[in-house]
């Protein structure tokens, strides 16, 4: 009996072929659970941001047109100005980290970043 | 045959068993009428129906402690801290218990943290409130107020002057000039209150972060602890996730509220020694049982110096806590690396 | 196969003879390699699963019941040394193996060499066990892992094919022993 033989060789790459198609669905599975930012005006979701797209822009949502947003090319993003007396919503500063969250309150908007996925990794809330 | 039943038997039961466990899925929403700060809450329900059902619970439970312990604005229907500073020098103010309770744990914690905590530093914190609303409004008439008039403020800082009278519950502040600011107690103290209210109810799946005052009752996911990342405050990924189960976590820190004047970075922590915002750490954060102890304790050795804070937290039973110093070094206390999971 | 008829025991003293010795080296097997430095992988859980060069023998040279009993033995082994969780995982595992390459033998005949036939077995091990601890910690469907587990599994069958091969001679000499032995008393 030969050691290998073509059957053999063709199992063999029905496996790796199988290997590949699990890879491609993991890949495509880690697009869809990549981490976005969600941009809510008096809890209603107005804007999704995708964060992975490695362009840098400013943006605004027409419901508070003198709050810009800021999206960087490493996926950060944040308050970038505002009309509001505090201020506190730009200095919270950029945010890339699933659970953070930053909100400019006097024009009730909300900035946070999630993942569809039920991520094992990331936090649940940050703080500080 | 008697194995084949039994086997069939503990099927079935398995079966039952799998059957009455429903799936709990996650939930998270915002409010941000509480507080003058963004809460996020994060939960476990079986449907969106019943976690919405309980976050509007917990906002007309958030949404009582927030008219009491408003200092901001007047309601018609309630007399709270407001009230109590405008009566201040006059008369004393009938008030809801949950305020009387709130002003005596506010002296339990003065006279603990030797004076570094109060709440009677109404008339300081106000001016540097104004000059903080005043920069972030005209950056370029920024400024920091005189000493001398902080020092003016500071002769109306006395927390034995805030009469409690508990059988009556009332308060009064004995001179005009007076003012609580709750702000390093108030939102810990609420929550708490509220967490536990909740708790009684049998509530098991619920992290709440009311502006940086983070609360777990019970844990996340298939009972494992909630993940609470801390921030770098010099920025970049997460200093730290903790592992929060049935227990709180509190940051304190001056990178949110503040202006900047001649490129120094004025926040809204103030030091009731020198009057002026204190600058030993970028941050703190500290972990414990009880979210208003967290809190005010987050406060307290925010403006002490690390030795002691460290003494003052290695003092108490279950707090544990950590030290971002500008250098972005970080300190533990003993116990808090047993809580990081990351 | 050329090779069974000098690698068959003649009767069934001496087939529950190599039986057992084919158990013990099953064991050994597998003790020899935990003794191995853990792979470099970020996945666990993935065995190069060595103690298959006994099972395969079992099933390439005495019959698809003696391979299914060593695998059952193997994992009553794992479950009174590791408990129900591991015991569980072991035979879901072994018994998914057998079943793949009994699978492989009657879907090719010849088809398939013993390499084949062992990558069936070594792919089929991890995934039965996979399985298992899927359904346990309730995982669902994990892509990524399956895509490592697969071409892992395909050089574990590789080797153990090869360390059968080169087994192959020092078997049939105890065969040979077991059969003259037995013969001899009778």
């Amino acid at each position: 009996m030969k050691f290998c033989k073509r059957t053999d060789l063709a199992v063999i790459a029905l496996i790796l072929a199988l290997a590949g198609v699990f890879y491609t669905l993991h890949s495509a599975r880690q697009k869809e659970t990549a981490a976005f930012a969600e941009i809510y005006y008096y809890n209603t979701l107005v804007e999704t941001v995708a964060l992975t797209t490695g362009e840098e822009r400013t943006f605004s949502v027409k419901e508070a047109p003198n709050v810009l947003f800021r999206l960087y090319k490493d996926g950060a993003i944040c308050f970038f100005s505002s009309d509001c007396p505090d201020k506190i919503c730009v200095n919270t500063g950029l945010l890339s980290e699933v659970g953070q969250m930053a909100a400019c309150l006097p024009n009730g908007l909300v900035l946070k970043i999630v993942s569809l996925a039920a991520d094992e990794l990331g936090a649940d809330i940050a703080i500080g | 045959m008697k194995k084949r039943m039994l086997a069939f038997a503990a099927l079935l039961l398995m079966g039952l068993l799998h059957a009455c466990e429903k799936p709990q899925q996650k939930f998270e929403t915002e409010f941000i009428d509480l507080f003058d700060t963004v809460s996020q809450v994060v939960g476990y329900a079986a449907d969106y129906k019943e976690f919405s059902k309980f976050t509007k619970k917990l906002h007309e439970a958030l949404l009582e402690y927030h008219k009491l312990y408003d200092i901001y604005n007047s309601y018609e229907e309630v007399n709270n801290l407001k009230t109590i500073n405008d009566s201040a020098g006059k008369s004393p103010v009938k008030v809801d218990k949950r305020i009387v309770e709130l002003i005596i744990f506010s002296k339990k914690i003065h006279s603990q943290t030797n004076g570094l905590v109060n709440i009677a530093l109404g008339p300081v914190l106000k001016i540097w409130h104004d000059f903080r609303t005043l920069a972030a409004e005209n950056p370029k008439e920024a400024a920091v107020p005189e000493i001398a008039l902080l020092k003016q403020a500071n002769e109306y800082t006395n927390i034995e002057d805030v009469l409690v009278d508990e059988a009556a519950s009332t308060v009064f502040l004995r001179y005009e000039g007076m003012a609580l600011d709750v702000g390093a107690i108030a939102k810990g103290y609420a929550l708490e209150r509220v967490c536990e209210a909740f708790e009684h109810a049998g509530y098991k799946s619920i992290l709440i972060n009311l502006g940086g005052n983070v609360r777990a009752i019970g844990a996340g996911q298939n009972d494992k602890p909630f993940r609470v990342g801390i921030k770098n405050p010099l920025g970049g990924k997460f200093l730290n996730i903790i592992a929060v189960r049935d227990r709180s976590l509190v940051s304190s820190g001056g990178y949110e509220r503040y202006y900047m004047f001649n490129g120094r970075r004025y926040h809204h922590i103030i030091d009731p020694n020198t009057l002026c915002p204190s600058d030993y750490f970028e941050a703190v954060s500290v972990l414990c049982r009880d979210s208003a102890l967290a809190d005010a304790l987050s406060t307290a050795i925010f403006i002490m110096d690390y030795e002691s804070g460290l003494a003052l937290i290695n003092s108490l039973e279950g707090v544990e806590a950590l030290w971002v110093l500008h250098s972005g070094e970080i300190k533990y206390s003993k116990g808090f690396k047993a809580f990081i999971v990351n | 196969m050329e090779s069974s008829k000098t690698a068959f025991p003649k009767n069934n003293t001496a087939k529950l003879v190599l039986l057992a010795l084919l158990f013990a080296a099953a064991l050994v097997l597998a003790a020899l390699e935990n003794t191995l430095p853990p792979l470099p992988l970020p996945f666990p859980g993935l065995k190069l699963g060595l103690s298959n060069i006994a099972i395969m023998y079992a099933l390439f040279f005495l019959n698809f019941k003696s391979a299914f009993a060593l695998a059952a033995l193997k994992s009553g082994f794992v479950f009174l040394m590791r408990g129900a969780l591991s015991g569980a995982i072991s035979l879901s595992g072994g018994l998914l193996s057998v079943l793949a390459m009994i699978g492989g033998l009657k879907l090719f005949k010849t088809g398939l060499s013993y390499m084949g036939l062992s990558i069936l077995g070594a792919v089929f091990h991890n995934l039965g066990q996979l399985f298992v601890v899927g359904v346990i910690y309730g995982l669902g469907f994990m892509p990524l892992y399956l895509a490592v587990l697969l071409p892992f599994g395909a050089a574990a069958g590789i080797l153990t094919a090869a360390l059968l091969k080169a087994l192959l001679p020092a078997l049939k000499r105890a065969v040979c022993f077991i059969n003259k032995k037995e013969s001899g008393r009778l």
